[in-house]
């Protein structure tokens, strides 16, 4: 928001000259105010309830309503969606497309959640895939990867990457990642480190090939949340062999530490550190508490967390800087 | 009073100023980046994910301190004056990150100063089992915060402190205006922050004031809404005529703040009437059941997703003082943000619920991932 009062003051310091600040505050005085991202909000909500609503509907009534009818009705709604899509939407190009608007984006968004729905219930109520399960995740998430490709869509393509890792076996929304997913399960982990190098890879290929580059993100940061949280879940499970995880952890921080330096962010800077903090206070906790449990020991646990704490402060505002002034 | 230099607080709002108006193109970039040299700011506040972390590891250290000081001392009474101790140890950090580092917003020092008041104030509370006291203690060191370190989140909890202090007094002398009283005394300190006063040219507090003026306008409804009412009344049963006027003031409010907003192009009250009105809905739907659940998600979604399609599309050239515009935005900061969003909430509405769950209304099946097929 323009404050009037902050011009006045640096006009009486001379550094906005009289015409600037009669020019600020007349152009102010009639400039509309922005309701982009209000409306933006108001459209996602109304979508996720929308969706929420008819998914619940179809569940309980799944006895009751003509099958067919639900079926039809989604089926139109869901190609009317993908069709208004298709009409609005650009040629398709590998480099971003800057002409999309926000609507088109949430019809696409609609759509796409219609079509979940829609597999869901062919494949429950018609078993369409047999008892092929993989299949009934596999073709809507082939059709999500097509659809944030085609449409380049963000949010789509998330979707495509949570119901790809579904497919493996795992779940990887951020806020469940840890709850949902049994760590204890060997499968598990491997399926979260081959995923998370598999993500790294396609991040990387689309950046180098110029392959929908702005991806890369999205990409990069379930592959480095995969990466880490599977490694650590490692170093718990395989316990006698958790000094051979905690080096394969330290080898990926490494890599991510030099790509986040690299590409000054900050974000995968932190998370770096952070999850590398954790994996050697964890290696340092078994090492004083492995045996027994004495009083000395606490005190070094005590010790440790302030000495390293500070220790990592140092090193996170010495890293800011110097990422700051490259 | 501050513990920084009082024109680095001003110079961090100008410089703000600055991006807003070079941002709308009212000042050149050269203009502006010449301004801010002349402006120096000497604080530290770093990017919001090194903040995170740092606050991280200040936590961190905390919790260590705290228990290598419990060892160190081999307590086993007077718990209260330790944890006193902890909290003016903290508020001893706090000054020296302050004036020394210059941290200002930086994850450390927000860490501290929360540490110092919930140590503080529990210390000295705890014995007593006062809600009173309590608040009383935390609204003074609330206030001092604010005061003394310019932040907003000390600020924020000086209003709610004022208000619980207010109603744990006001409720065992006189329970039935305590309401009233609170939502007078939230209008009172909206009004002050509103005001034109003196804080409106110091920079240093303007932030904070309009902090305090939201959190205001939003205990003004919630000091009135029927289920804060009823909650507070500990099974009373209200009588009709009361409940009716608090129904009243749940359904109104809100309504009242959006048309204020639109009439005086006010996005604060626009914001907090829309999002007030969902506040109503929900607590019209806790005692009022008309239809089910399902039926009332999907009629709000259709309300929602067509209000806001009529209105995108009417508001795409400035209408009423109100714009909405794409192409002002030239690149999407939240673009990746907005993707983990839609991935986190939309992701797993996958239902392929498994062979046996053919029933309908059952209470489990769906859900999708996480199982292996």
């Amino acid at each position: 928001m323009i404050d009037i009062t902050s011009y006045e003051k640096l006009n009486k310091d001379d550094l906005i000259t009289d015409e600037q600040l009669a020019r600020i505050s007349s152009a102010e005085a009639v400039r509309p105010i922005s309701l982009l991202w209000e409306l933006k909000t108001l459209m996602y909500c109304g979508i996720l309830l929308l969706t929420t609503g008819l998914g619940i509907i179809i569940y309980k009534n799944i006895d009751s309503i003509g099958h067919l009818a639900i079926v039809i009705s989604i089926g139109i709604a869901m190609v009317i969606c993908f069709s208004y899509c298709i009409k609005k939407s650009p040629p398709f190009t590998f480099s971003k497309t800057t002409s999309n608007s926000a609507l088109q984006d949430y019809i696409l968004l609609f759509g796409c959640m219609l079509m979940l729905i829609f597999f869901g219930y062919l494949q429950f109520q018609f078993n369409l895939f047999g008892n092929r399960w993989g299949m009934a995740t596999f073709i809507p998430m082939l059709i999500l990867f097509v659809s944030a490709y085609y449409f380049d869509h963000l949010g789509v393509l998330s979707m495509a990457l949570v119901n790809f890792a579904a497919w493996a076996g795992i779940t990887i929304t951020p806020l469940h990642m840890l709850k949902r997913n049994d760590f204890s399960n060997e499968s598990i982990i491997y399926t979260g480190l081959s995923l998370g190098v598999l993500f790294m890879a396609i991040a990387y290929l689309s950046q180098a090939k110029n392959i929908k580059k702005h991806f890369y993100f999205t990409y990069k940061n379930f592959g480095a949340h995969l990466l880490f949280i599977s490694t650590i879940a490692g170093m718990f499970h395989f316990g006698n062999v958790y000094l051979l995880w905690f080096i394969l952890l330290c080898g990926i921080s490494a890599v991510q530490y030099a790509i986040a330096f690299k590409e000054k962010s900050f974000y995968f800077l932190v998370i770096t550190l952070l999850y590398f903090y954790f994996g050697i206070s964890y290696v340092l906790m078994r090492l004083l508490f492995y045996s027994t449990f004495s009083e000395s020991a606490l005190y070094m646990a005590f010790l440790y967390f302030i000495l390293s704490g500070i220790g990592f402060i140092f090193l996170l505002t010495r890293l800011n800087k110097s990422i700051k002034a490259k | 009073m501050t513990a920084y230099y009082k024109n680095s607080l001003e110079n961090l709002y100008h410089h703000k100023q600055i991006d807003e108006a070079t941002a709308m193109e009212y000042i050149s970039k050269e203009q502006g980046n010449t301004i801010k040299d002349k402006l120096p700011i000497n604080l530290y506040t770093p990017n919001l994910f090194v903040k995170i972390g740092l606050g991280v590891l200040t936590y961190f250290i905390i919790i260590g301190s705290t228990g290598l000081l419990y060892l160190m001392l081999s307590i086993s009474r007077s718990y209260n004056l330790f944890f006193v101790f902890c909290g003016m140890v903290s508020y001893v950090f706090l000054e020296i990150m302050a004036t020394k580092k210059k941290h200002y917003n930086s994850g450390v020092d927000n860490l501290l100063m929360i540490a110092s008041v919930a140590f503080i104030s529990s210390g000295l509370a705890v014995d007593n089992h006062s809600d009173t006291l309590l608040s009383l203690i935390v609204l003074c060191l609330s206030i001092w915060m604010t005061i003394r370190f310019a932040d907003r989140f000390a600020a924020c909890s000086a209003v709610m402190a004022l208000l619980a202090f207010l109603y744990f007094i006001l409720s065992s002398l006189f329970f039935a205006i305590t309401p009233f009283f609170l939502i007078i005394s939230a209008g009172i300190i909206y009004y002050f922050a509103n005001k034109k006063s003196k804080l409106s040219t110091n920079f240093v507090y303007k932030p904070l004031v309009k902090i305090i003026a939201i959190i205001a306008l939003l205990c003004f409804y919630v000091c009135g809404n029927y289920f804060i009412i009823n909650e507070m009344s500990d099974g009373i049963q209200l009588p009709t005529y009361v409940s009716a006027v608090f129904w009243l003031w749940t359904m109104i409010i809100p309504i009242l703040y959006l048309v204020k907003g639109i009439i005086s192009k006010d996005l604060i009250f626009i914001r907090s009437g829309v999002l007030l009105i969902a506040a109503s809905v929900i607590t019209f739907k806790y005692y009022h059941t008309i239809m089910p659940v399902e039926q009332a998600l999907l009629i709000a979604g259709i309300v929602l997703t067509l209000g806001s399609y009529i209105l995108i599309q009417k508001l795409k050239k400035a209408k009423w003082g109100f714009i909405y515009n794409e192409a002002n935005v030239t690149a999407n900061k939240y673009e990746n943000l907005e993707g983990i969003i839609i991935g986190e909430t939309f992701g797993h509405q996958q239902q392929t619920p498994e062979p046996d769950t053919k029933f309908g209304g059952g209470s489990f099946g769906g859900s999708g991932a996480g199982s292996n097929y």
